[in-house]
């Protein structure tokens, strides 16, 4: 609580109010139930499976891209590494289903590894472009009182990198909700959200309630990690 | 408290920028010699855009590819300088005790050694009420102590200050100098500042080295008359500022 409490809501009262909004896109769930014949079970069964290939594709990729940012982001090594990743990030994803399908078969693994090429490129770069705009000063501040190794890493360019991070990440995660249906319906998996749309494809109500539903729960976690995350980024980023 | 040894020697030190995109260069300095004395306060005094800064990052070894020689006492490490920005450069995501922190975390000190000396230096520059506070949080003038304690806190041999008291009003920037003053006397540690304020380098210099403008050379390098403390208001400082101001607009 303390820790969410340091994050910038406006009062407690808001605080509330924004954990209260987790309850909305239950409501609509249940609301789903009844104007249709899906159960909770069925329809929380494709939500859940779903989001929780996105968070371990999330986790996969943030780590990747902040690594190769931090590694590749300066000097000679940026002048080779960062066209080839753009080169990387332009390469048409979906060319990839068949032999990712023959490597890993039609699960979750293989929808993880679509998810992390896809979110990987918005942050990689995100925070690329976060390290490239910290000001010489502070290069120089670094340079010139030894700030070397992990204590670079620690004091220096880790949170100068956070606003990356944040921007890459909600860029990332926005194209990776598409890419995870789309991956989920064109390898066939037994279960999620592409099973779900697919499955219910030719009943408009569940279709347009699905959507809706997504939609909601989008806006549950901006409205909850990303913009009170991203005001304390900038809020602590003014010097 | 000036020794006759010099802490750092230039040597016909020229350097020239190149201009991206604009396909030619800009020479910043040319041919610049001077020593620099032990224990002495040394004052660049010049226009602004002469290049004043650019020597002082030459020296501290922030700016590379330039010709000549710059050397530095052999007693002088680079653990033994610091460098006080004229915008202050805190890290705006750490707090004031982590900003004067900073130098010592790369020498392996003990934290509780580290805590120590921040504690010590933060009571000496009356900052030890702002220790968790955020840079954003404090006024220019409390920011720039922050910057002066990060410099001092490693117990450097040389501080090399760019334009330090440039951004802050008039009242609080004399209190800085006269204590500038008094912890200079004390440690006798090789002070170079940068200015471009001429009663600046009266009252702070043993010897001032007066820039034209760029590329930078040194058009006059005197030492200065009047005996410390410094009474801005007298004739003899008056008759100083108008002299110097008239090497600088012939």
């Amino acid at each position: 609580m303390t820790k969410l409490m340091s994050i910038p809501y406006v009062s407690k009262v808001h605080l509330v109010l924004t954990l209260g909004f987790l309850i909305v896109p239950f409501l609509f769930l249940l609301l789903f139930t009844v104007l249709t014949d899906l159960t909770l079970g069925n329809i929380f069964n494709d939500f859940s499976h779903s989001i929780i290939r996105l968070g371990i594709a999330y986790t996969i990729a943030v780590s990747l891209a902040w690594v190769l940012a931090l590694a590749f982001s300066t000097g000679k090594r940026a002048n080779i590494a960062l066209p080839v990743f753009d080169v990387l990030q332009s390469f048409p994803t979906f060319a990839l289903v068949p032999v990712a399908v023959l490597t890993f078969g039609s699960g979750a693994t293989t929808v993880v590894f679509f998810l992390v090429i896809t979110i990987i490129w918005p942050i990689l770069f995100s925070v690329v472009n976060a390290l490239k705009l910290i000001k010489k000063e502070y290069w120089e501040v670094s340079e010139i009182y030894g700030v070397t190794g992990f204590n670079r890493l620690r004091y220096f360019l880790l949170p100068a990198s956070i606003p990356g991070v944040v921007t890459g990440s909600m860029i990332g995660l926005g194209e990776g909700w598409e890419a995870l249906i789309a991956t989920e319906i064109i390898i066939q998996t037994n279960v999620g959200l592409g099973n779900f749309f697919q499955e219910n494809s030719s009943d408009t109500l569940v279709t347009a309630l699905g959507i809706i539903s997504l939609m909601l729960i989008i806006f549950t976690i901006n409205r909850l990690i990303w913009t009170p995350v991203l005001a304390r980024v900038y809020h602590k980023m003014q010097d | 408290m000036k020794k006759n040894i010099p802490a750092i020697h230039l040597h016909n030190c020229s350097l020239e920028f190149t201009l991206q995109l604009q396909f030619k260069t800009l020479k910043v300095l040319d041919h610049v010699t001077v020593d620099i004395m032990e224990g002495e306060f040394f004052v660049f005094l010049g226009p602004s855009g002469s290049g004043k800064s650019t020597l002082l990052r030459v020296m501290s070894g922030l700016e590379k590819g330039y010709t000549g020689d710059v050397m530095v006492s052999p007693v002088i490490t680079k653990n033994d300088i610091s460098f006080v920005f004229q915008q202050f450069a805190l890290f705006p995501w750490l707090t004031v005790y982590e900003n004067i922190a900073l130098g010592l975390r790369s020498r392996h000190e003990s934290d509780a050694m580290i805590k120590n000396k921040v504690m010590s230096m933060a009571h000496e520059l009356g900052l030890h009420k702002f220790l968790a506070s955020y840079p954003r949080e404090l006024s220019g003038g409390m920011k720039q102590r922050v910057g002066i304690a990060r410099a001092l806190v490693t117990e450097p041999k040389i501080i090399f200050m760019d334009e330090p008291f440039s951004g802050l009003d008039s009242f609080t920037a004399s209190t800085l100098r006269q204590e500038l003053l008094k912890i200079w006397a004390e440690r006798k540690i090789t002070i170079v500042l940068v200015t471009h304020l001429v009663a600046e380098a009266i009252e702070l210099a043993d010897r001032i080295a007066v820039v034209t403008q760029r590329p930078a050379t040194i058009e006059k390098l005197f030492e200065n008359p009047l005996s410390r403390p410094r009474q801005a208001r007298t004739k003899a400082f008056y008759t100083l500022e108008d002299t110097i101001t008239a090497i600088i607009k012939p």
